[in-house]
């Protein structure tokens, strides 16, 4: 049986202690490009990526630099509901955007049919609000990115997710990733006041599976 | 080289010849599913229209008791315009939702993921669409298409659902079919005349389709 659909790709990052007002800076700068193809976006999860292969993964804002601590990635699904409301949204206006980026510390092996996070700390991350992160287009594919300031409760991020709503465990679920070792790398830590984390969403409505 | 996997939504298409006098229980179906969202008419629909492919020279008679004269099926493709359109839609950066069909003689070539318009298309022949509807993780399009009310193209050999009657308007998909024809044909000698047969146009986008 083979599954076709959405894929999901998600990175969560740890940045240097003095990087939480560039990287505000960054998307407020970003938000100002658009929500399709933006460079800034394209650039970021470029950066994401490089870090991830063991190179440098390195930002530039206003001439000054900041670069990626730490990161963990892991590849998930969609959820059923998320996926319906995506077809809902196709059709009919008038219903909740997906908004809100959540994480929590749970374990639980993700599923498609799970509607919410199992540990979930508050508070999401609004990304409509520059400062918090994006929620933007970049060819076939949605991404989301949630900045967490480093005033967030300490947490080991193991679970991640995009939402409708503001509070935890309400509204609908997009997505489910879990960082649990292994491929995934081992989850980033957080510790409360020391610095920011970033949590980066990518879901590609049209990849391309290859073998051979 | 092995194995190469698009998981793009899967789209495919019927297209049902009914009987001239069907054309108002057509329309009377089409005002239902707009004014109570009832799926299972669509459903229902897609179904019978199956049937009717899987055995050939039976009847096949919708819930509401008109029978699908011929019925032709392609599976086809969502174009990258069109999945981009979805994405802008979902994210809330535009409003212009799937509105219309669009209908053409031309299928050759074969439908490509760059596709960005139905290939000899007259514009003016878009039908807006009879229905559409989400249920589950499936969109569900439908259009009718009849020369009596003055809105075919003589032969159907593609068709695509647009968010817009004008050129320009961004493809969703491109659905083709090897033949032009069905039978019994559409009447080619003038729209006034009403001895013409309504085709329904029913299509599926499935996001995450299992095979």
């Amino acid at each position: 049986m083979l599954k076709y659909g959405p894929k999901d790709t998600c990175y969560a990052t740890n940045w240097g202690d003095k990087d939480q007002p560039l990287l505000e800076k960054y998307f407020i700068k970003s938000a100002t490009l658009g929500r399709e193809d933006n460079p800034m976006v394209i650039e970021f999860f470029d950066q994401l990526e490089n870090k991830w292969n063991d190179h440098l993964g390195i930002l530039q804002i206003d001439g000054q630099t900041f670069e990626i601590i730490d990161i963990a990635k892991t590849k998930d699904i969609p959820t059923i509901q998320g996926m319906q409301w995506c077809c809902r949204q196709i059709i009919a206006a008038g219903l909740n955007p997906w908004r809100y980026h959540g994480v929590g510390s749970g374990t639980i092996e993700p599923r498609s049919y799970q509607q919410r996070l199992t540990t979930e700390t508050e508070p999401r991350a609004d990304m409509t609000v520059p400062a918090q992160g994006s929620a933007t287009r970049v060819s076939q594919s949605l991404r989301f990115i949630g900045i967490f300031p480093a005033s967030f409760p300490t947490i080991t991020v193991r679970e991640s997710a995009v939402f409708t709503n503001v509070t935890a465990y309400t509204g609908v679920m997009l997505n489910r990733q879990v960082f649990t070792g292994g491929a995934a790398g081992v989850p980033i830590t957080h510790t409360v006041s020391v610095a920011p984390f970033t949590v980066a969403t990518d879901i590609n409505f049209a990849s391309v599976t290859t073998w051979g | 080289m092995g194995l190469i996997q698009d998981n793009r939504p899967r789209d495919w298409a019927y297209k049902a010849v009914f009987k001239e006098k069907d054309l108002p229980s057509l329309e009377e179906m089409a005002r239902r599913i707009r004014e109570t969202h009832d799926v299972s008419i669509i459903e229902d629909f897609n179904q019978k229209c199956e049937q009717k492919l899987q055995r050939q020279g039976e009847k096949a008679v919708l819930d509401n008791g008109l029978e699908i004269e011929a019925v032709t099926k392609s599976g086809d493709l969502v174009v990258n315009t069109g999945l981009q359109q979805c994405l802008n839609i979902i994210l809330g950066t535009s409003s212009a939702r799937f509105s219309h069909f669009g209908f053409s003689p031309g299928n050759v070539p074969a439908p490509a993921v760059t596709d960005t318009a139905l290939l000899v298309e007259t514009v003016a022949q878009r039908v807006v669409l009879s229905w559409s509807e989400s249920v589950g993780m499936r969109l569900y399009f439908g259009g009718i298409s009849s020369q009596t009310s003055g809105s075919a193209p003589t032969q159907v050999g593609e068709i695509g659902v647009y968010n817009g009657a004008a050129a320009g308007a961004i493809l969703l998909n491109r659905t083709s079919w090897p033949t032009t024809t069905l039978s019994p044909a559409q009447n080619t000698t003038s729209f006034s005349t009403i001895k013409t047969a309504p085709i329904v146009v029913s299509c599926v986008v499935q996001f995450c389709p299992v095979v």
